[in-house]
């Protein structure tokens, strides 16, 4: 965020609405820890990753929900019938006829947000998704205290079959055979705990437990709106405002609609052609 | 479960399973597709993967349709209207998508020559898909298409089978598990984050941003057309996408880009960087195939111009590219920019991160990799490695790569994993079980939750 120096509003009418570009002391990235440990740092990296904003007022929202939605849209809903022509398969089909199913899906004319409104609507009673920021006290992060070679034979460390270059994928032709891995990422290959940062376990953190493993896998996908990203932490800096004329910094507030200019330049053609106080 | 079962002995005859796989990775802008094979010793490649646009295309100029691959043949993509069958990654439209499919599993000219009932499929789907999707997609491919067999899955996953993006070397972190990996998909409907587990998805921890190449695109759309409208040109604009965007390193440096693109004002008109703010020449379909773009003529006034080319003698449409090269890229970085309330890709991630246990954080942060076409954005792994680092702990391990080729990696991942029989034996359901069991039990095969 640069900082900009606040211009004097020339017309000086008292109801004038100010604005400014303050120097920006909110959320500090660089000051977030990923594992917090104190309990600041906890509420901190809470905000982070979690909670909602008040910085738009309604109008202000409506206005960006419906920039969203427009840029979210195909804009080609513009009809195109499917050319008929009967497919190879079809033919080959021949008297195999259609379910009734596919008929009907077929027919379909409904869009995504018709599923996720029945999607949504058959959850209605399921509980939401868990909060993952809570301040509730998480079991107290052991140090690290197991010793490495422990580590290393835990579930998580299982044999690595090293090569990590684009190896052609060899894999074994066995029919029965267990299935390879996925491939392994690199591991230090020949570099036991000989140099002091490399080799030391970077996580303070025990690595979780089989069972704990085994939940986290056979947990059940989240709904669509569920796994939506939360909204920004409350400490974010405020948004910042575009010119709506020419992108540069919307320095100036139109006091007619509200919308954004950079200045004296790009005023006229703000009034013009952006502004909604008359729309 | 911690480790990989062994697959006790499968129910499937050899018979059941047909000798090739076909792996269709189905994306809302494009079909990645292409055949692997457990019983030939051929290692897949990129050039085994066919992009096949996952459109219906009507032309208002010579009033053609275009199915899927036939898009290809087309010479003229001015104003062309798009049907596409697949929104928000998943396929909504079936009339349109079976269309899509039957031209491109046809032998015709840039088909696939597929014949589904001998052919096992492997079909990519979005995560936190609507359940009734799902069953439709499995009903079309089993009772429409007909396939022998067929395994549908997260598309993200099949990336735990592609070569490392991560170079092997001396400063990789000792004492992680190397078989976690944090997949960032930046599609074409938006951005999903996916931690695999031995390549399996942790379905709690997966995120999506609603941002992608289709916002992108649009917003780009928006922008020119301050000066000349494009609204109706997606394939054109798409590729000034593709051709000018980039990806801002840091906020300060796109302040400092955004001061060098800017006019001035009334009384203190500036000199636009050129090295920043370059000319667009617009394609015309009759001499110029593909738009392409130099550094911005200062001749050039108001951002769009029709101008006679001093050498040839033709006429050219310029639009003028400034800001907009970095501050449409931007929104994956800073959503609120369009007053999204979402965080940039940097929070969505961590948002991921930080749903799961504390001891495996560090292990995802330094192996995340990205795929998807918005990561062949200039700048877009440098912005997110920087922004991670600045958010963590600095005594963390952050590690972003980009797939050697990110639209392809998911397909190529699939490819290699249907190498193996018995990956394939554990995974596909074949026409007869589906017959015998029905859907329920199939979406219950896909989901894990019925071992073989
Ligand atoms: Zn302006
Ligand atoms: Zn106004």
């Amino acid at each position: 965020m640069p900082h900009i120096e606040e211009l004097p509003l020339t017309a000086g009418k008292a109801a004038a609405p100010g604005w400014s570009y303050v120097p920006d002391t909110g959320y500090d990235p660089s000051k977030a820890p990923l594992n917090p440990t104190t309990a600041r740092s906890k509420r901190k990296y809470a905000a982070l990753v979690g909670g909602d904003r008040g910085d738009l007022s309604l109008r202000q929202q409506g206005q960006a929900q419906k920039l969203i939605a427009e840029l979210d849209d195909d804009r080609s809903r513009r009809k195109i019938e499917v050319p008929t022509r009967k497919s190879a398969a079809e033919e080959k089909r021949g008297a195999r006829h259609q379910t009734s199913n596919v008929a009907r899906i077929l027919k379909s004319e409904k869009t995504f947000v018709h599923y996720l409104d029945d999607e949504e609507a058959l959850l209605d009673k399921q509980p939401a998704r868990p909060s993952y920021n809570d301040e509730t006290p998480k079991p107290a992060p052991r140090a690290s205290k197991t010793p490495l070679a422990r580590r290393k034979s835990t579930a998580l460390n299982i044999e690595s079959s090293a090569s990590s270059s684009p190896a052609p994928a060899a894999l074994p032709q066995t029919p029965m055979g267990p299935p390879p891995l996925p491939h392994h990422l690199p591991q230090p290959t020949s570099k036991p705990q000989s140099s002091t940062s490399t080799a030391q376990d970077p996580s303070p953190y025990a690595l979780p437990s089989d069972a704990e493993l085994e939940a986290l896998l056979s947990a059940p996908p989240l709904s669509y709106s569920a796994a939506q990203s939360a909204p920004p932490p409350r400490t974010d800096p405020p948004p910042r405002r575009f010119c709506d004329v020419c992108g540069y910094w919307g320095r100036i507030k139109c006091l007619s609609c509200g919308g954004r200019y950079c200045g004296l330049g790009c005023k006229e053609a703000h009034l013009q052609d952006k502004c909604l106080r008359w729309k | 479960m911690a480790k990989p079962k062994n697959v006790p002995a499968s129910t499937l005859s050899t018979g059941d399973l047909a000798s090739r796989t076909l792996i269709l990775d189905n994306g809302a802008h494009t079909i990645k597709a292409g055949y692997s094979s457990h019983l030939d010793n051929h290692a897949p490649n990129h050039q085994d993967c066919t992009i096949i646009p996952n459109c219906i295309a009507r032309s208002t100029r010579d009033k053609r349709t275009y199915i899927g691959p036939e898009l290809t043949t087309c010479l003229d993509y001015g104003e062309l209207a798009y049907r596409r069958p697949v929104e928000k990654g998943y396929v909504v439209n079936w009339e349109g998508e079976k269309a899509i499919w039957e031209r491109s599993f046809s032998s015709e000219e840039g088909g696939l020559g597929c014949e589904p009932a001998e052919t096992n499929l492997i079909l990519t789907e979005q995560p936190n898909a609507p359940v009734t999707l799902q069953r439709w997609t499995d009903e079309m491919v089993f009772e429409e298409f007909g396939f022998g067999a067929y395994y549908r899955t997260i598309g993200a996953s099949l990336n735990a089978w592609a070569p490392s993006p991560f170079p092997s070397t001396a400063d990789s972190v000792s004492g992680l598990p190397v078989e976690c990996l944090l997949v960032v998909d930046a599609g074409y409907s938006h951005t999903t984050i996916t931690p695999l587990y031995h390549g399996r998805p942790l379905h709690s921890a997966i995120r999506r941003l609603d941002v992608g190449g289709k916002v992108l695109t649009n917003r780009l759309k928006d922008c020119i057309s301050r000066t000349f409208d494009v609204h109706r040109e997606d394939h054109i604009v798409s590729e000034i996408k593709e051709d000018v965007c980039y990806v801002s390193p840091s906020p300060s440096a796109f302040a400092a880009d955004l001061e060098r693109t800017w006019k001035g004002g009334r009384y203190d008109a500036r000199e636009l960087d050129t090295t920043v703010v370059v000319d667009y020449v617009l394609p015309d379909y009759e001499h110029i195939k593909r738009g392409y773009h130099r550094p911005h003529d200062a001749k050039i006034k108001g951002g769009r111009v029709l101008r006679v080319d001093e050498e040839t003698g033709r006429r050219e449409h310029v639009v003028t590219v400034g800001n907009e090269r970095f501050t449409v890229p931007e929104l994956l970085f800073t959503p609120s920019d369009i007053g999204m309330s979402q965080p940039g890709l940097c929070g969505v991630i961590l948002q991921s991160i930080h749903s799961l246990p504390e001891g495996l954080r560090q292990v995802f942060l330094a192996n995340i990799i990205v795929v998807g076409g918005s990561g062949l954005l200039p700048g877009f792994v440098e912005r997110l490695d920087a922004e991670l680092r600045g958010a963590v702990d600095e005594d963390l391990v952050v590690r972003v790569a980009r797939a050697e080729d990110p639209l392809k990696n998911s397909w190529l991942g699939g490819a290699r994993m249907a190498q193996d029989e018995g990956n394939l034996r554990q995974r596909l359901v074949t026409r007869a079980e589906w017959m015998e069991h029905g859907e329920g039990w199939v979406r219950r095969r896909f989901a894990g939750k019925i071992g073989r």
